[in-house]
């Protein structure tokens, strides 16, 4: 049996299995993904050249010397932990895809294969999957970053070193992220039982995406020779594996300040450290995955779970087709990981930006005067519009990405369209994993920071204007959610994630705007309540309007096309 | 009643159903009979409601059911030819979804999703998800959604799909007895010996045209055949099944 043969045909199939999930439809095409992420990674790696560069390019004119130095100082561990954190969640997205799955083991373990075949094409698929990944974000930024960042260099002797330094930071730190995960993944596999683990995977990795962000977002700027000379930093470059790195790369570039050393100094025992232990359970795991997976069902049979939706559902759900469409989105919501993956991941954003809204507060205002708490409240506005943008966002994006679209024939032959039953249910669904939520975690804290009545008037907006946002979210939606085929790229999110992100982030400046101005006047809030409340009737009414306009549900995105090309074009050839 | 009158499907290029008429009565059950690709399941699904005939009609009641396929799917219950359910639901909400989307009382509706995963021997796998469910299992799960209601009319394409010997019997005694209790059933499959116990009458569908609607007892006298397989071999078997068989063989061993 020639190996090498099934090596090449294993890694391809194996490097396929990444990438084949709904969100990121592929077509069956494996260059044109890769390109196409390859592509995506590039350009956020542009986008860190526009965000660093200027200053050292002298665009910046009120920038000091000092000032720049500084900038010198941090800016290496901006790029590293954005690396880091881009492969955090690069590998987390490919979670369910690091070991062998059922399929796999039921498909490939009736072959002529070998276990070891399998571990090294499986290994193979993941480094060169990896490797795309990390040469493409840093693709720009390792090009044009290493010869700004680094400090007091001279000559073309000491660029090339800082060249170097910079990619070997960059490296190590990136693989240092995917040994993590990957390890996370393996010592779960070794000490849960098979069936909670099924259960618990996706649970890990939802938590871990959200770990990766919050460290991104939340740590602390500590890159300065201040902070580093400051006792009680000591902590947090012990605990934050970017500054490890950040250190290394200074040492390499030629620094010889002793606390960096001793951050590079951990930064090379880390990596070691947490790659052995990373292999050594996902060696370990995966020969006994292919045994525990064949040896057992999907799931062991469970107990019945009350989750508090199913009993707020029988509160507030009364039709029982609407109530049964209900149900069906919120276990789809809970159950199906290629949705959670996703809500994750546009939740994710939403977080980020939070996180990074409350860096902004916690660090950027502390040495600002009190007479700039006006500007602080105006931030503290936003967080929560710009979190509800993208729950319902999410969710909207979710319902069009069908959950076993051949199984959708029962919602075909019975009564979802009747009295808009797929309609109201998931309004209610909006309402309760939306609005209610972000509402609840909003509420007591604007009334334990603010006033009664000033985080009153603002709690009250906020529901108001998440009912308008869920109601514009509703527009020409004729569908019951996870039931109608989709056309593959249109909740592309290379695309959709841009748009959004931007067009978020403006339209939340100005309301916060309008509300901060309203919150200080009754006048001024009644207006802005009357202008919302009326726009929220308006979208009821419009929304009531399309839903008489549509004779049927739909379940497939496109209809049959009048002429279909017999695709002969290749094989004339 | 159901009446098939001319009914067509055709695809870009293909044929699927050509002009087929039959009718299956109260109180039977009609078999659908016909070779993969002969238009069975493409005939059910227009029957279902499911896909628009290009011609022809279908009436129940002596109206057509576009007239309104609502309250015509209220009274229809349909076993698909393929077990696709929602693989993250267990077998238990999988019932109360179609229950509940048929406008059950939950009352009911849990009483006989109760019973009925006691009969299909589902009990203790009711919380399980259907990811889980072996083929015979999910086909219970889709046999108990489609009588969930008490449907007059019950397609079944393809019940016995994956079931074993013991819950095959308890289907097959199910059909005549829904057939019995003034049901119209319409039972499409492959297995002859099944359709020739629980069928009254057949329709043989060969390349999407029906080569024959009778009683099987008519078509046994009419044809001198003694079983309903040498009725169904005449009638669309093309090959010489042990010709095949010999040279699928031959071709393995190449």
């Amino acid at each position: 049996m020639n190996q090498r043969r099934q090596f090449r045909a294993l890694t391809h199939l194996f490097a396929y299995r990444f990438f084949d999930t709904d969100i990121v439809s592929m077509r069956g095409d494996l260059s044109a993904l890769l390109s196409q992420l390859a592509a995506l990674l590039a350009a956020l790696s542009v986008a860190l050249v526009l965000i660093v560069a200027p200053k050292y390019a002298g665009l910046y004119h009120h920038l000091n010397a000092r000032q720049i130095r500084a900038a010198a100082w941090s800016d290496p561990e901006f790029l590293i932990s954005t690396s880091m954190a881009v492969i955090g969640v690069f590998t987390l997205l490919l979670w369910d895809a690091l070991f062998p799955d059922r399929r796999d083991c039921l498909m490939l373990g009736a072959m002529p294969v070998r276990v070891r075949t399998l571990f090294a094409a499986k290994l193979a698929a993941l480094g060169a999957a990896l490797g795309m990944a990390i040469v493409a974000v840093n693709s720009a930024s390792g090009l044009a970053c290493p010869f700004l960042i680094v400090p007091d260099a001279t000559g073309p002797l000491s660029a090339a070193r800082g060249f170097a330094a910079y990619w070997t930071a960059i490296l190590l730190a990136s693989l240092f992220v995917f040994w993590l995960l990957l390890g996370l993944q393996g010592l779960a596999l070794h000490l849960l039982p098979h069936h909670l683990f099924l259960r618990w995977s996706s649970l890990i990795q939802t938590a871990a995406f959200f770990g990766v962000l919050t460290l991104y977002f939340l740590t602390p700027p500590l890159a300065t020779p201040q902070a580093l000379a400051a006792p009680q930093n000591r902590l947090w470059y012990a605990l934050i594996p970017s500054y490890w790195f950040w250190g290394l790369f200074h040492v390499m570039a030629g620094s010889a300040n002793p606390a960096l050393d001793a951050l590079a100094r951990r930064a090379l025992a880390g990596e070691p450290a947490v790659a052995l232990i990373a292999m050594a359970a996902y060696a370990l795991a995966y020969a006994r995955q292919l045994r525990r997976t064949v040896e057992q069902s999907g799931i062991a049979p469970a107990r019945r779970a009350v989750l508090p939706w199913t009993a707020l559902a029988r509160l507030f759900v009364r039709r029982a087709p609407e109530r049964a469409i209900f149900a069906f989105i919120a276990r789809t919501v809970a159950r199906s990981r290629q949705h959670r993956l996703l809500l994750s991941m546009y939740i994710g954003l939403g977080f980020g930006y939070v996180f990074s809204q409350i860096a902004y507060v916690l660090y950027h205002y502390k040495a600002v005067p009190y007479g700039d708490s006006e500007g602080r409240a105006q931030t503290a506005l936003g967080i929560p519009l710009i979190l509800l943008f993208f729950v319902v966002i999410a969710l909207r994006v979710s319902f069009s990405i069908p959950v076993e679209l051949r199984a959708n024939w029962l919602f075909r032959l019975t009564d979802s369209f009747a009295g808009g039953a797929y309609l109201d249910a998931t309004r209610k669904a909006l309402l309760l994993f939306a609005l209610a939520p972000v509402t609840a975690i909003a509420a007591p804290v604007y009334l334990a920071l603010w006033p009664w009545p000033r985080a009153l008037g603002h709690i009250l907006f906020l529901a108001v204007f998440g009912l308008l946002i869920i109601e514009l979210a509703l527009l020409r939606f004729a569908k019951v959610p996870f039931t109608c085929s989709y056309l593959p790229g249109r909740a592309n999110l290379k695309i959709m994630f841009g748009v959004y992100w931007g067009v978020l982030i403006i339209a939340s400046e100005l309301i916060t705007d309008f509300e901060h101005r309203a919150l200080q006047h009754p006048k001024s809030y009644a207006a802005l309540m009357a202008v919302t409340l009326t726009a929220w009737l308006i979208a009821v009414w419009r929304t009531r309007g399309a839903r008489a306009e549509v004779p049927t549900l739909s379940f497939e995105e496109q209809p049959e096309p009048a002429v279909v090309a017999l695709g002969l074009a290749g094989r004339l050839n | 009643m159901l009446e098939v009158r001319a009914l067509t499907k055709r695809y870009p290029g293909v044929l699927a159903v050509d002009s087929v008429s039959f009718t299956a009565l109260p109180g039977q059950v009609t078999g659908y009979l016909g070779p993969n690709g002969s238009g069975k399941s493409t005939t059910v699904k227009m029957i279902t409601g499911l896909l628009e005939p290009t011609a022809g009609e279908i009436l129940y009641r002596g109206r057509p059911i576009g007239a309104d396929l609502i309250e015509y799917r209220r009274i229809l219950g349909y076993v698909p030819e393929e077990p696709y359910l929602y693989p993250h639901l267990t077998g238990a909400e999988y019932l109360e979804l179609a229950g509940e989307l048929r406008d059950l009382p939950a009352a009911t509706l849990h009483a006989k999703i109760d019973a009925l995963l006691g009969l299909f021997s589902l009990a203790g796998d009711r919380h399980s998800p259907i990811s889980s469910y072996s083929k015979g299992m999910r086909q219970k799960i889709l046999i108990s959604a489609a009588i969930l209601h008490d449907p007059e009319l019950i397609v079944l394409d393809e019940p016995f799909s994956g079931l074993d010997v013991q819950a095959a019997l308890v289907v097959r005694s199910l059909i005549r007895s829904l057939a019995g209790s003034g049901k119209t059933v319409l039972f499409s499959s492959h297995v002859l010996e099944v359709v020739e116990k629980v069928c009254s009458r057949v329709v043989i569908l060969h390349k999407g045209r029906a080569v024959a609607n009778d009683s099987i007892e008519h078509l046994r006298d009419l044809m001198e055949l003694p079983t309903l397989e040498d009725i169904f071999a005449q009638l669309v078997t093309e090959q010489d099944p042990d010709a095949t068989a010999r040279q699928i063989a031959e071709t393995i061993r190449r």
